[in-house]
C-alpha cells in the first residue's frame, strides 16, 4: 500500500512538472515599447514601460504596440499573431518590430477596459466599435493624432471620414472606411419549388403581389407563409420595414425635414405595425415570433414548415443554403417588391467605416504610429496585407485577375491584419477566395440607389448617447412594437403617439436635438452620393445562381 | 380488539400512505431526472448526426443520419486539441496547488485554540462575500508578473474561501483525542496533518477536489482577461467562441469561413465534458459524505 502511494505521489509530481514545463513555454516575450518623439517620463506610466528596451528611432527597431481586433480563425502551427510572413514583412519595410495582442472574441471590450485601466496599453488600438474612442477619451486615455497629421498619407487619403473621429474639436480616433462593400441589407429567401406548385411562376414585384403571395401560400398549403422571429422592431424584420421606408437594421436614423429623427418614431412606422398585426392576426407569421431566433427560424423552412424566411444577412448562407439543397428544396433569394406607398423599397445601409483606430495616452512614440498607419494604407501593403506576397500566394495576369496559389488560399488567419481595405478589395478576398459571391451579392441590390442616409452613421459616436439610445429602444420601442402587433397593447394612433411621446421624454428628444444640431453644424451634407454600386459587371466569376430570375 | 383492529388499519394505511408517498417521490425524482438527462441526450445526438437533420430541426432524443464527421473534425482541429491539453494540464495544476494551500489554511483555521482564529476566520468570510474586483484583480496578476502565463490560469483563483470552510468543517469533525494521542507519541503538527488529518477528512477532499477540479475545467473568464496569447487559451474559451460565432447570424465583417453549424456546437460541447464524466463516478462515492461533513460541523 506503501508502495502505491510513493509510485502514485511520483507519478503525480511528474505530470505537474510536464504539465508546467509544457504550457509556460507559451510566455511571451517582454513588452519593450520605445520612445521616439516623446518624452519619455511620465508619472504614469506602465510596468510595461518601465521594462522598454534601448529607444529606437522611427523605422530603427521602436517597438510598437497594435492591438488588433478580434476574430476566430486560429494560426496554423508554427505561427503566431507576432510570428508569421505578415510582421515580417512590416518589420523588413519599416524597421520596427511589433508586439501585436489580438483581442479574444467573447468579452473583446471588457478585456480591453481592464487593458487601459492595469496600464498595459502603450500603442495604438485598431477597434469595430465606434463608442471605444469616446469612452477611454472621457476617462482621459488618449492621446488626439492632431500634432501628427500634418503631411500623413493615411489621413490625407481618408480625410472625408474623419469627422467621425473627432471629440472636443480634435481628432481622437483616426477613421478608415469600410472593409466590405458599403450597402447590403436583409434577404427573402423563398421555396421557389412550393410557390411553382401553387402557381406563382414570377417573383412579386409589387407590395400587392408580395401579398397575394404569402395569401396563396397561406390558403394552399400547410405552410408559414413568412417566417419572422423577435419583436418587429428589431433586425430580423428589416425586409417588411423597408417595404414602409422604415428600414432600420443596424442604422436607425433618418434626416426628415433637415431635422434628424428616429426611424421607429416616424408616421411611416405606424403603417408598418399595422401592416405587421394584420400578417399575425391573418397567421402569415408564426403566432410565436417573439418566442422564436434565428435556429428556430432556419429549422422551420429546412423542416419544410416555411415558405418564405427572412435571413439578416449573407453570413449563414454558406451553410444555410447547402443544408435546403441537400433536402432537395430549390431556395432563391427574392427581390424586394416595391414599398408600401409605390416607392422603391431599399434595405439598410450597412455602415461606410470598418474601424476606428485611436492612441493611448501612455504612448511615447505617436509619430511612429501615424508612420505605420501611413505605410499599411499603401496601396501595395494593403494588396500584400490582403493576399499575401505575389508569386507565393498569388499569381496576377495582365488584366490584374488574381488567382491564389495553393498557400494563397490557407490565409485565413491573415483576417487579423486586413485592417485597410477597399471594396474592389472584399470582393477578391471574400467574393472570390472566399466564395462568398453569390450569397453576398443578392444582400447589395436593394441598397443601391437609396438616398435615404443615416446621418448618425457620419457622426462621432458617443458612449453615453448610444447606451442611452439603445435602453430607450429596449424599454419603450421593443415593448411597444411587441406588443402592438400581439394585440397585448391596442394598435391605434394614440397609443403610438403616446410611445413616441413617451420616447422623447425619456430622453429621446435630447438625442434628436443633438444630433441634429450636430449635422446643420457641418452642413448638413447629403451622403446619398456614397451609396455606390459594386454590382458585379466587372466580376464575371459571379453566377447570380441564387438570384430568383438568376444573374441580369 | 377492537382496538387492535383499529391499530392494524391505522397501521396498513400508514404503509398505504408511505407507499403512495414512495412511488409518488420515486415519479417525481424520475421526471426531474429525465428532464436533466433529455437536453444532455439531444446534444448528444445532435453531436452524431447530419448537418442537414439538425439544422432541420429533426433531432429530438435519437440521432439522425447517423455520422462521427463532426467530432472527427473536432478532433482534427489543432484549435480544439491544444486547449483540451491546456485545459487538463492547467485543472491537474491547479487542483493539486489548491488543494494544498486549501489544507495548508484549514487546518490551522480549525484549531479552536489557534490564537486570533475568530479574525482569521472573519478575514476569510469576508473576502469570499465581497472582492476587490475585476480592475484590482487583474492589476494584481500584472504586478505578480504572471499575466499572459500559463500561471494566470492558476494563482489567481488559487483558493477557494467557500473550500476552506467546508474542509475546516470536515477538520473539526475529527475526533480531538486522535490529535492529542499523536501529541503523545510525539507527532509534529505537519505530521498530524498530514498522517492523520488528511487522510480522516478524505471524504471532504475529494469533494473539494472535484470542486476545484469543476470550476477550473469549465473557467474561461479568467482565461480571456489574463491571456493573451491564444495557444493558452483553455477549452471553454474556444468552445464559447464556436458557440457564438455560431449564434451571431448578423454581419459579421471579418469572418472569413462560415459559421460552425449547430452539430459542430453540440460536438464541441460533448468534447469538452467528457473529461469530467469520466473522472465523477470515481468520486461519487465520496462526494455527497464530503460535503455532509463538511457542511454540519461549525
Amino acid at each position: 500500500m506503501k508502495k502505491l502511494k510513493k509510485l502514485f505521489a511520483m507519478l503525480l509530481a511528474a505530470a505537474l512538472l510536464l504539465s508546467t514545463a509544457a504550457c509556460t513555454s507559451g510566455q511571451p516575450e517582454s513588452k519593450a515599447p520605445s520612445s521616439s518623439s516623446k518624452a519619455s517620463s511620465s508619472s504614469g506610466e506602465s510596468s510595461s514601460q518601465e521594462d522598454a528596451a534601448e529607444p529606437g528611432n522611427t523605422g530603427s527597431g521602436a517597438k510598437l504596440q497594435l492591438i488588433l481586433p478580434s476574430n476566430s480563425t486560429p494560426f496554423p502551427d508554427g505561427m503566431s499573431e507576432n510570428d508569421n510572413f505578415l510582421v515580417d514583412y512590416w518589420r523588413e519595410k519599416t524597421g520596427f518590430d511589433f508586439d501585436i495582442v489580438i483581442l479574444p472574441n467573447i468579452n473583446s471590450a471588457e478585456k480591453l477596459n481592464l487593458m487601459f485601466s492595469g496600464g498595459e496599453v502603450y500603442g495604438m488600438v485598431f477597434e469595430k466599435d465606434f463608442t471605444s474612442p469616446s469612452r477611454f477619451h472621457d476617462q482621459k486615455m488618449l492621446q488626439p493624432f492632431d500634432d501628427y497629421m500634418e503631411g500623413s498619407y493615411f489621413f490625407e487619403t481618408f480625410k472625408d471620414f474623419q469627422g467621425k473621429g473627432q471629440m472636443d474639436g480634435q481628432q481622437y480616433a483616426a477613421i478608415i472606411p469600410t472593409d466590405g462593400i458599403p450597402c447590403s441589407s436583409s434577404l427573402y429567401v423563398v421555396r421557389k419549388d412550393i410557390l411553382g406548385t401553387i402557381g406563382i411562376k414570377e417573383q412579386p414585384k409589387t407590395f400587392d403581389d408580395f401579398n397575394s403571395m404569402l395569401y396563396d401560400i397561406k390558403s394552399k398549403t400547410e405552410m408559414i407563409p413568412l417566417a419572422v422571429y423577435e419583436a418587429p422592431s428589431k433586425d430580423s424584420w428589416d425586409t417588411i420595414a423597408s417595404l414602409f421606408g422604415v428600414s432600420y437594421q443596424h442604422n436607425a436614423w433618418a434626416v426628415r425635414d433637415g431635422n434628424v429623427v428616429l426611424r421607429h418614431t416616424m408616421p411611416a412606422a405606424f403603417d408598418y405595425l399595422t401592416y405587421c398585426k394584420k400578417l399575425y392576426d391573418d397567421g402569415i407569421i408564426p403566432k410565436d415570433f417573439l418566442s422564436l431566433t434565428s435556429d428556430t427560424l432556419d429549422q422551420l423552412y429546412l423542416g419544410d414548415q416555411a415558405a418564405t424566411i427572412i435571413k439578416e444577412g449573407c453570413w449563414g448562407m454558406p451553410t444555410f443554403i447547402p443544408a435546403s439543397e441537400e433536402n432537395s428544396q430549390e431556395s432563391r433569394f427574392m427581390d424586394y417588391p416595391t414599398g408600401y406607398y409605390g416607392q422603391m423599397a431599399s434595405g439598410f445601409q450597412d455602415r461606410f467605416f470598418s474601424q476606428c483606430v485611436y492612441l493611448s495616452d501612455s504612448c511615447q512614440n505617436p509619430q511612429d504610429y501615424v508612420t505605420l498607419l501611413d505605410f499599411l494604407a499603401q496601396p501595395e501593403v494593403v494588396k500584400v496585407n490582403n493576399f499575401g506576397l505575389e508569386g507565393e500566394h498569388y499569381t496576377e495576369d495582365e488584366s490584374g485577375a488574381m488567382t491564389l496559389t495553393e498557400a494563397g488560399e490557407n490565409l485565413q488567419w491573415a483576417v487579423y491584419y486586413r485592417n485597410i481595405f477597399l471594396p474592389e478589395d472584399w470582393y477578391q478576398v471574400y467574393g472570390i477566395n472566399a466564395n462568398w459571391a453569390e450569397y453576398y451579392y443578392p444582400t447589395e441590390r436593394h441598397s443601391v440607389g437609396t438616398t435615404d442616409f443615416d446621418p448618425v452613421e457620419f457622426m462621432p459616436q458617443q458612449a453615453a448617447d448610444v447606451t442611452l439610445q439603445t435602453e430607450l429602444k429596449e424599454t419603450i420601442i421593443d415593448q411597444y412594437y411587441a406588443k402592438a402587433v400581439t394585440g397585448e397593447v391596442e394598435l391605434t394612433q394614440e397609443t403610438f403617439d403616446a410611445m413616441v411621446n413617451e420616447w422623447l421624454d425619456a430622453g429621446g428628444r435630447e438625442l434628436q436635438e443633438k444630433y441634429t444640431e450636430q449635422y446643420k453644424a457641418i452642413g448638413s451634407p447629403d451622403y446619398s452620393h456614397m451609396y455606390v454600386s459594386y454590382l458585379p459587371d466587372e466580376h464575371p466569376g459571379y453566377t447570380g445562381k441564387y438570384l430568383w430570375d438568376g444573374h441580369e | 380488539m377492537v382496538n387492535m383492529e383499529k391499530k392494524k388499519g391505522q397501521g396498513i394505511r400508514r404503509g398505504m400512505d408511505e407507499k403512495v408517498f414512495r412511488v409518488l417521490s420515486g415519479a417525481l425524482i424520475l421526471l426531474f431526472s429525465v428532464a436533466c438527462l433529455l437536453p444532455f441526450l439531444r446534444v448528444v445526438s445532435e453531436a452524431v448526426s447530419g448537418d442537414t437533420a439538425v439544422a432541420s430541426g429533426e433531432i429530438l432524443i435519437l440521432p439522425k443520419d447517423f455520422t462521427l464527421k463532426q467530432l472527427k473534425f473536432i478532433l482534427d482541429t489543432p484549435q480544439f486539441t491544444q486547449g483540451m491539453w491546456v485545459s487538463l494540464s492547467s485543472t491537474v495544476v491547479y487542483t493539486v496547488i489548491s488543494i494544498v494551500l486549501t489544507c495548508m489554511l484549514a487546518y490551522p483555521l480549525s484549531r479552536t485554540d489557534l490564537p486570533g482564529r475568530r479574525g482569521l476566520m472573519f478575514y476569510v468570510v469576508f473576502t469570499m462575500l465581497f472582492n476587490g474586483g475585476m480592475v484590482p484583480t487583474y492589476l494584481v496578476v500584472k504586478n505578480l508578473g504572471i499575466l499572459n502565463t500559463f500561471w494566470a490560469l492558476i494563482i489567481p483563483l488559487a483558493i477557494s474561501q467557500f473550500n476552506v470552510i467546508v474542509l475546516v468543517n470536515g477538520f473539526l469533525g475529527i475526533p480531538k483525542e486522535m490529535e492529542e494521542s499523536a501529541l503523545i507519541d510525539g507527532a509534529g503538527q505537519f505530521t498530524i496533518l498530514v498522517r492523520i488529518m488528511v487522510p480522516l477528512a478524505k471524504p471532504t477532499l475529494a469533494a473539494i477536489l472535484l470542486f476545484y477540479a469543476v470550476a477550473r475545467w469549465n473557467g474561461w473568464f479568467d482565461a480571456v482577461m489574463y491571456v493573451n496569447d491564444r495557444s493558452l487559451f483553455p477549452l471553454p474559451v474556444i468552445i464559447k467562441d464556436l458557440v457564438q460565432q455560431g449564434l451571431n447570424t448578423s454581419m459579421f465583417p471579418s469572418l472569413t469561413t462560415p459559421p460552425p453549424t449547430q452539430a459542430i456546437r453540440s460536438a464541441a460541447v460533448i468534447f469538452s465534458i467528457v473529461p469530467i464524466i469520466l473522472v465523477y463516478p470515481f468520486l461519487q462515492k465520496y462526494f455527497v459524505k464530503g460535503v455532509t461533513l463538511g457542511g454540519v460541523k461549525g
